[in-house]
């Protein structure tokens, strides 16, 4: 039973926001229809209003005289510059500082991090330095962040923890920048998928009693681009994070229970509906846990990941073929007691789309002295990218944040998965490169040029590589039989509308590929054709964003 | 229109321009400030007519978006040396300066000749 507080019903998504289908579906508009993001509806306002051209240009310029605006007629209503920069009885001169303030802060920062990762000087006082400094940039990045995200708010007598209007939505500063209210609909999806127990009661397990006082508590929470629905309402998948804590007396315990708790909560098939009516099915796919096969299985089972079935996890085992051609068995109790990388993964289904759903899940299991049983966890922090249905303060998660130790590795991490997808060597993708570097700027405090580079996420190129990366999952579904024609002959018809307004090589010859017929679709030239788009866009986006790409330079070669 | 008008009739075809390539999405708010930065930059007030031209050719070496405008002022300025040609041609002819009014034909063709102010 999950101990987190929050509002025991909501509504799912009427769609993944990934995909933007044609103009009937609600969730998903043509780009004409689309919102206009903040800065550029203050541009279109601006020239709507009229006026001296040249004062118009040097608005959106920003070379205007602050004085010169101050002092324009504006009949008893506070001009637009001096409503934006002004905050409660903060003057402009004292946001202007502010400003300068917070910019200096995160040169340090970055500063600190490059001596720590270096490992130059006095690495432990750097470390001191940055967790102080870390902890002070939080109210001028929110004063920042507040004017990106207006629905951003500190709680109430909790450090480090923010939330989104009125919702019971929680994260990092870093974290709810990019979280709307829209999000609390996944509330219902979290609900369902959360790993739930029988607590503080004893269990009985294979006809022993089990040792009292065995404790699990569980959250589940939304991240990666699931969580950025501000910047990325176009995201290829729908990604959840559990962190569950297990109290044992010792590790086959504290596995024993991880592995009854799996039992109870995997089912083939989760249908989940919200108070609209609204429906997702999640067709299970499998299950990783417990690492790679034991050593003494078969030559063709060397180096595979031990993959279970519903079937497998319900009754508790797996079995396998051996070196000496014997079949064996792995229990789960015994993959559960060093389960490296726990992950569920389904096949969302809904009226409109067909959506990869990946649940992973963290577990840390200890006895009654605190010492570790059983820890899974990565090291990296993933407070920086999670939002919480709920107060995350139990599992000292937002603590991640300003722990200078996980703040580098996770600077670390981001800095080499763009270098990663930034090189021509069969792992070039732009689209993730940009994606990874818009988190590095986050987290550095680069808002503006995080800002600026957050506009290519929604282009034509980040909606057909979504959509090309869903078929995928259409084809997922159809070997396990799953019917799907509706949504993806509503896939295809959204993806050949984008295909058909350039006239680029690489989209006509995608279009050709979808013309061939639904049955006979060539998947693999598809994707790479998709990933060409998207790296030729992301090319030209960065062209045309001569800032960003001068950043994204200096990245590459430090 | 003298030429304030016109440098200001120019500002505002950029500002169409900037304002429906942003409602298309085919433009983003950054994008719209660097143009207008440059703008700022290269059309001062009370420059003259062969410096709003020497100004706009430029637009589009740096700001595809802005060819319609520098394709409209090149026409203008192309019909407005037209007209002061044939008139100073004729005047030429008239005078009968025929080697004179050649040449002047030639360096018209060849875009040798500005507009004087």
């Amino acid at each position: 039973m999950s101990t987190l507080e929050g509002p025991s019903s909501g509504e799912l998504p009427s769609a993944p926001k990934p995909e933007a289908p044609a103009p009937k579906t609600p969730d998903v508009k043509s780009p004409e229809a689309q919102p206009l993001g903040e800065p550029e509806k203050e541009i279109v306002e601006r020239i709507e209003k009229d006026g001296d051209p040249e004062s118009v240009l040097e608005d959106i310029a920003g070379t205007r005289d602050q004085e010169a605006i101050l002092k324009q007629p504006t009949n008893g209503v506070e001009s637009e510059e001096a409503t934006k920069s002004s905050t409660g009885e903060e003057t402009i001169e004292e946001v202007d500082q502010s400003k300068a303030e917070f910019s200096r802060l995160n040169e340090n920062i970055i500063a600190l991090v490059n001596i720590i990762e270096k490992n130059e000087g006095d690495v432990e006082k750097a470390k001191k330095i940055l967790t102080d400094l870390l902890k002070a940039r939080e109210s001028l990045y929110l004063l920042v962040a507040s004017a990106m995200n207006p629905d951003i708010r500190p709680v109430n007598g909790k450090d480090h923890i923010f939330q989104i209007g009125e919702t019971q939505i929680f994260g990092s500063i870093i974290a709810v920048l990019d979280a709307t209210p829209s999000l609390a609909s996944h509330k219902v999806l979290a609900d369902k998928m959360i790993a739930e127990s029988n607590q503080g009661e004893n269990q009985t397990l294979t006809g022993e009693t089990l040792q009292p006082k065995k404790l699990v508590e569980s959250a589940i929470v939304f991240s990666g681009s699931s969580a950025q629905d501000r910047i990325q309402p176009y995201g290829a998948d729908i990604d959840m994070a559990e962190h569950i804590r297990i109290e044992a007396d010792t590790r086959q315990a504290a596995a024993e229970l991880l592995a009854k708790l799996l039992q109870r909560n995997i089912e083939q098939t989760i249908e989940v509906t919200d108070g609209r009516g609204n429906t997702i099915t999640l067709h299970f796919t499998e299950m990783k846990a417990g690492g790679n096969f034991p050593s003494d299985a078969a030559e063709t089972l060397q180096g595979q990941k031990l993959r279970w079935s519903v079937d497998e996890v319900k009754q508790g085992f797996k079995e396998y073929q051996t070196q000496d051609d014997r079949i064996a068995r792995i229990t789960l109790a015994q993959a559960c007691q060093d389960p490296k990388m726990l992950k569920i993964d389904y096949i969302g289904v809904t009226p409109e789309t067909v959506v990869e759903v990946t649940k992973v899940s963290t577990v840390q299991a200890r006895n009654g002295q605190g010492n570790i049983l059983i820890d899974n966890s990565t090291g990296q922090a993933p407070a920086f990218q999670e939002v919480y249905f709920g107060d995350p303060t139990r599992f000292g998660l937002i603590e991640e944040t300003i722990d200078p130790d996980k703040f580098v590795a996770y600077v670390e991490a981001m800095k080499n998965e763009v270098q990663k997808y930034s090189q021509a060597n069969g792992h070039l993708n732009r689209m993730k490169a940009a994606k990874r570097m818009y988190n590095l700027l986050k987290s550095q405090g680069d808002l503006a040029l995080a800002e600026e580079l957050s506009h290519v996420f929604t282009s034509d190129a980040a909606t057909i590589y979504q959509l090309v990366d869903r078929l995928g999952m259409v084809q997922e579904a159809q070997k396990r039989g799953i019917p799907v024609e509706i949504q993806e002959n509503q896939m295809v018809e959204r993806l050949q509308g984008l295909l058909r307004e350039s006239s680029n090589a690489s989209r006509q010859e995608m279009l050709t590929l979808l013309k061939e017929g639904r049955s006979n679709l060539d998947l693999a030239e598809i994707t790479r054709l998709g990933l060409q788009i998207s790296n030729e866009e992301v090319g030209n986006f960065l062209d045309q964003h001569p800032n960003i790409k001068t950043r994204l330079e200096m990245l590459l070669t430090s | 229109m003298d030429t304030e008008e016109y440098r200001k009739k120019i500002e505002e075809e950029i500002l169409k321009i900037i304002e429906e390539r942003l409602k298309s999405h085919q433009m983003d708010a950054a994008r719209a400030r660097e143009i207008a930065k440059y703008i700022l930059n290269h059309l001062h007030p009370h420059i003259t007519l062969n410096q709003i031209h020497e100004a706009v050719q430029s637009f589009d070496d740096h700001f595809s978006e802005l060819v319609p405008v520098v394709f409209e002022v090149q026409k203008d300025y192309d019909e407005k040396i037209k007209q002061a040609v044939a008139n100073h041609v004729s005047k030429l002819l008239k005078q009968g300066k025929i080697t004179e009014a050649s040449n002047l034909l030639e360096k018209a063709l060849n875009r040798q000749v500005k507009l004087k102010e």
